[in-house]
């Protein structure tokens, strides 16, 4: 049994003995590796957040093209139209209301049956001879009942006629008749007429003016004598004796009437627009509004028809007709018309009496009162009042745009293409400036540049350009710009006309200037109006911009570029990168000494890279690059957790310092870079 | 998971309820455990010192200097089997078990690269010919029937096999040259890897499904008793959506190409990218065929004499494990098996030292996935429960300068 716990005693020892902490193991490993390849071509170059492009002419010989567009130069204020036309008032006593005819018939019948035995003396159908029969009718009154046209009227004009028709088969005479209002008795009038010869009318009228009727008039046939008749003659009992009593020409103080529809007025107004010495023919409207503002006092419903007979759309007039409602609180009722894409012609009126004129809209207003069926009491001082106010912006317009100048500027154009130039020289050859003019307009001008200048506002250094490439002085020149030609009014084709003023920039950019500052007058038909006529579209001003070529013919001296780029790259914490190796293949004829200074955050130095390595340039026959150099740098380890900034640091030079060396589109560069990194497997 | 084992045990019921109630009655049960880490190269003080931490480098170059190329071999098994007779002399045993294993054999410049990275090896090319790594993880559900006669048995077993997980790679030539300052890299490889579904690790996860036969026999002859066996024979299918790779290609790497270097960004870095940069990689989702390691071997048992030792045994195990199933069954097909399973016959010999109810089950063997000697000592206690516990290497103990490998294994025995 001891031998058995000594065995197991042993064995116990023996397994104990392989007891061991074991630990994952875990190793550096230290790893070499391309990490990215590229190809840099001059045309895939774009500097950041500037104009700058990259062309090249048919040689190849790439240049550097700047463009930078000045604000647009308009006119659009000459041919805007905000223009309220001053109100007019449609008064009441200018309603007309119709004239009113009432009569009244006797017979002979009648006339017999108040003598007496009158039907037995004159039976009808009898032939007797007739007496001289005094006072035949006395006080005889008959109503006239004018309630289908008017409860009561005053008023300030109008006339009313009375007529006396005999179809008797004797004269009458002596004959006397009396009009009284029947509400109150009041006369009105008094007709007297001596003789009326059988189968003949008498008539007499009277002024109205100041009166006051009713709807109920009384005529009163005071006295009727029959004069003797010639022989006998044959009684007919329907012969008879009419009288008749018209108001006519009223005109109403105040009136409860049937007023009829009518219209109030018609008002035709040719509206001239003040668009300065410009004298235009016809506007396209782009957009345009008409409004008519009304306040209508009336109580009876107003009306208008509004028509603008030169405003068509598609050859069609403008013409609207709306409902005035009478006012509340005196606030007007506004109409507003929308004349989008309306074609306005300005010479006024078709057939104008001393010919076609120009900035002038002509309109018709026509005003109504348009009945009820109601009565309605009215008096003169019942009103429309209106005023019309026109806004339009054109899309285009025609006629003489007049004579005008817009000062333009100063306009500074600032650029960065040097602006991480911080030493040394470049010389550039054959650079040009030019400033491009489109011109839209129909209108001759005139352009002077009263200041150009660039500037270099780290030195101070300001360059003004003094002549143009025809020997002109470029400041105050009066460079003449063409009218462009309009191809198609209907979708505004127009052929604009071209300016180009060009400069040699050679001494402007030696200064490597960061801004440019324009000031320039524009003088619109300088040489007044033309025997063609101008035409304007706001939306195709007078395009200008400068345009800045810069051919790579260059000689760089110690050219010192320095840029800050902001870094912030994750560090994997398992890989420590610990070299950086950058193969460069230079294609270009330019040598290169780089340096990348990193910073941390607080833009402490941390390390300088590639220090004192350069790029050597590719090697040159006859100016051209015939083999690429291959430049190996490396730098040591980096720490990407504590890098805030890098400044790429960068010297140029050419070869050559007295030839331009030129940089043609199919120089390219390759980079590889390969990095060796330190990572722990675990 | 759960339905398989309910069938399985359904079956064991049904052969356990099917026994002739009139024989004496034998079970038994065993649960047991075994880890093993065997290497071709690899001593027991560079072990060690590799799971000590760190690996600086003069032990990189102590690994390096080991060997041209090597093999490594980890085992994890536990089981659970069950053990009764049907008949007299028929007996069944129903066994379940859950193996992992990680099998690789790769050059020293791998192991180069691996170790060190190729910063070292700039201008230099560094080449790997026939590299294999497979790692293997599945349950086995097996039944065998033996019938024991009074000279011979003969048995017969059948597993449904459960697979996991499966990492496959093969390459029989690849090299790598680093140019100066890693400016280029020229890579030249032919590679075939296979991969189950990896959107899912769980431990039991169904990726595939397999099977696997045993055949044993043994014969009486001499007073000598000669077994035969060959276990797991088999292969798992993996399921379809597991990942081919196949790459046949030669390759120089010069970092991403950026087309334009002023719209550059971290984003074109990643390793996608260079994936993208490089097209010749043939990968499709399809099943794939892994085989197990199959062991085939003999063992000659003899009686000693005196009661205080057991049988002396000594026998021959080798291993059959294809890596690819590209061939039909042929002589050159068992030939692939053989070389591809990178185990060397393995010859041993054993014998039991008993004392009284311990025994120790010492076994001295030579081969495998070693080249060298190994001792093999277990301790047993039989009691009502018996317990063994023992190491395949134990050697490691006290000369771990020449020990390839270290081990150790648990069992525990319940006569019912």
């Amino acid at each position: 049994m001891n031998r058995l716990y000594f065995i197991i005693l042993i064995l116990a020892l023996i397994f104990s003995s392989c007891k061991h902490e074991l630990e994952t193991p875990s190793w550096d490993v230290d790893l070499i590796t391309p990490v990215a390849n590229t190809n840099v071509s001059i045309d895939q170059i774009v500097i950041e957040d500037s104009l700058i492009e990259i062309q090249t002419n048919d040689s190849g010989l790439v240049s550097l093209f700047y463009q930078s567009n000045l604000d647009d130069i308009d006119f659009d204020s000459l041919i805007n139209i905000d223009m309220i036309v001053p109100g007019k008032t449609e008064r009441l006593d200018s309603i007309n209301f119709d004239n009113i005819n009432i009569s009244d018939t006797i017979s002979l019948g009648e006339l017999v049956s108040t003598i007496p035995l009158g039907s037995i003396l004159f039976p009808n159908g009898s032939s007797a001879s007739i007496p001289y029969l005094p006072n035949v009718i006395s006080s005889d009154t008959f109503n006239v009942n004018a309630s289908d046209y008017f409860e009561t009227m005053i008023l300030s004009d109008g006339y009313l006629f009375f007529e006396i028709t005999n179809n008797l088969p004797t004269d009458i005479s002596n004959v006397s008749v009396s009009l009284v209002n029947s509400s109150n008795l009041n006369n009105i009038a008094a007709f007297n007429f001596p003789l009326i010869s059988s189968g003949t009318s008498a008539k007499d009228s009277l002024s109205l003016a100041g009166l006051s009727i009713d709807k109920n008039i009384e005529a009163i046939i005071n006295n009727v004598d029959v004069n003797a008749s010639n022989g006998n003659i044959t009684v007919n009992y329907s012969d008879n004796l009419i009288s008749k009593i018209s108001l006519k020409n009223l005109q109403i103080t105040e009136a409860t009437a049937f007023f009829p529809q009518q219209e109030l007025s018609k008002e035709i107004t040719e509206t001239t627009f003040d668009l300065g010495d410009a004298q235009i023919t016809e506007i396209g409207i782009k957009t345009g509004l008409v409004k008519i503002s009304l306040v209508s006092t009336i109580p009876d419903t107003g009306r208008i028809i509004y028509n603008i007979p030169s405003l068509k759309k598609n050859g069609v007039p403008f013409s609207t007709e709306k409902i005035v409602p009478t006012t509340i609180s005196g606030e007007s009722t506004d109409y507003i018309f929308d004349f989008q894409d309306y074609v306005l012609d300005l010479t006024g009126k078709d057939g104008r009496l001393g010919g076609d004129t120009v900035n002038t809209i002509y309109s018709e207003l026509i005003t109504y009162i348009d009945s009820t069926g109601e009565l309605v009491t009215l008096n003169q001082q019942d009103s429309f009042y209106y005023y019309t106010e026109f806004i339009f912006s054109p899309e285009y317009a025609l006629g003489y745009l007049g004579t005008d100048t817009v000062e333009f500027g100063p306009e500074i154009i600032k650029n960065n293409i040097f602006n991480n130039i911080i030493g040394g020289n470049i010389d550039l050859n054959n650079t040009n400036l030019s400033v491009e003019i489109d011109n839209y307009f129909g209108a001759d001008a005139n352009l002077v540049f009263t200041n150009l200048t660039a500037e270099n506002s780290n030195t101070g250094e300001i360059s003004t350009p003094s002549v143009d490439e025809d020997g002109n002085n470029f400041i105050g020149h009066e460079y003449n710009i063409n009218r462009a030609t309009l191809i198609n009014l209907a979708n505004s084709n127009i052929q604009s006309s071209t300016t180009s003023i060009r400069l040699n920039a050679d001494e402007m950019l030696s200064i490597l200037p960061d801004k440019i500052t324009t000031s320039l007058n524009v003088y619109l038909n300088p040489n007044g109006q033309s025997s063609t006529p101008d035409f304007i579209f706001p939306d195709y001003p007078l395009d200008a911009s400068i345009e800045l070529e810069v051919p790579l013919n260059i000689i760089a001296n110690n050219l010192h570029l320095r840029d800050t780029t902001d870094v912030d790259i994750e560090q994997n914490e398992d890989v420590e990168v610990e070299k950086v190796f950058l193969k460069v293949e230079n294609g270009f004829p330019i040598d290169c000494n780089i340096k990348m200074i990193i910073l941390d955050k607080n833009q402490n130095i941390l390390d300088t890279l590639f220090k004192n390595q350069s790029i050597t340039s590719g090697l040159l026959q006859n100016n051209l690059v015939v083999e690429k150099s291959i430049n190996i740098l490396e730098t040591s380890a980096l720490n990407f957790e504590e890098i805030n900034n890098i400044i790429f640091d960068v010297k140029f030079n050419t070869d050559d310092v007295n030839n331009h060396v030129s940089i043609y589109n199919d120089y390219t560069i390759d980079f590889l870079l390969s990095i060796k990194l330190k990572t722990r497997v675990n | 998971m759960k339905t398989k084992i309910l069938y399985l045990l359904l079956i064991f019921s049904l052969v356990s309820k099917a026994q002739n109630n009139n024989i004496e009655t034998f079970r038994e049960f065993y649960i047991g455990s075994n880890l093993s880490f065997e290497s071709s190269s690899l001593n027991g003080n560079i072990i060690e010192e590799i799971f000590s931490g760190y690996i600086d480098n003069n032990l990189k170059d102590r690994i390096l200097n080991l060997s041209d190329d090597h093999i490594l071999n980890l085992s994890f098994k536990n089981n659970i089997s069950y053990i009764e007779n049907l008949t007299d002399n028929i007996f069944y045993n129903f066994s379940f078990s859950d193996i992992t294993e990680i099998n690789a054999k790769f050059d020293n410049d791998l192991l180069k690269l691996g170790l060190k990275g190729n910063y070292e090896f700039q201008d230099e090319t560094l080449e790997f010919e026939n590299t294999r790594i497979r790692a293997n993880r599945y349950q086995q559900f097996k039944l065998q029937l033996e019938k024991k006669n009074k000279n011979s048995s003969f048995g017969l077993g059948l597993s449904y096999v459960h697979g996991n997980h499966n990492f496959t790679v093969i390459s029989n030539n690849a090299s790598i040259y680093t140019a100066p300052m890693g400016l280029y890299l020229d890579l030249e490889y032919d590679i075939n890897a296979f991969s189950t579904d990896t959107t899912d690790f769980s431990l039991f996860e169904n990726n595939g499904n397999g099977i696997a036969l045993d055949l044993t026999g043994s014969f009486n002859v001499l007073n000598h008793k000669l077994d035969f066996y060959m276990f797991d024979l088999g292969y798992i299918l993996w399921d379809n959506n597991s990942r081919n790779i196949f790459v046949d290609s030669a390759y120089i790497f010069q970092g991403i190409n950026i087309d334009n270097v002023f719209d550059f960004n971290d984003s074109v870095l990643e390793i996608s990218n260079i994936l993208d940069d490089y097209d010749n990689i043939n990968e499709k989702n399809n099943s794939f065929k892994s085989y197990l390691g199959a062991n085939i071997g003999f063992k000659i048992s003899k009686e000693i004499k005196g009661n205080r030792f057991g049988l002396i045994t000594y026998g021959l195990n080798n291993k059959w494990q294809p890596y690819l199933d590209n061939e039909k069954l042929s002589f050159n097909k068992i030939k692939q098996g053989f070389e591809e399973s990178d185990y060397k016959p393995y010859y041993f010999v054993s014998t039991e030292v008993i004392f009284n109810n311990v025994s120790l089950l010492p076994k001295i063997g030579y081969g495998g996935y070693t080249n060298n000697l190994n001792i093999d000592l277990s301790l047993v206690i039989r009691k009502n429960i018996s317990f063994a516990i023992g190491t395949q290497h134990l050697e490691f103990l006290f000369d771990k300068e020449n020990t390839y490998g270290t081990g150790v294994y648990l069992q525990i025995h319940k006569e019912l």
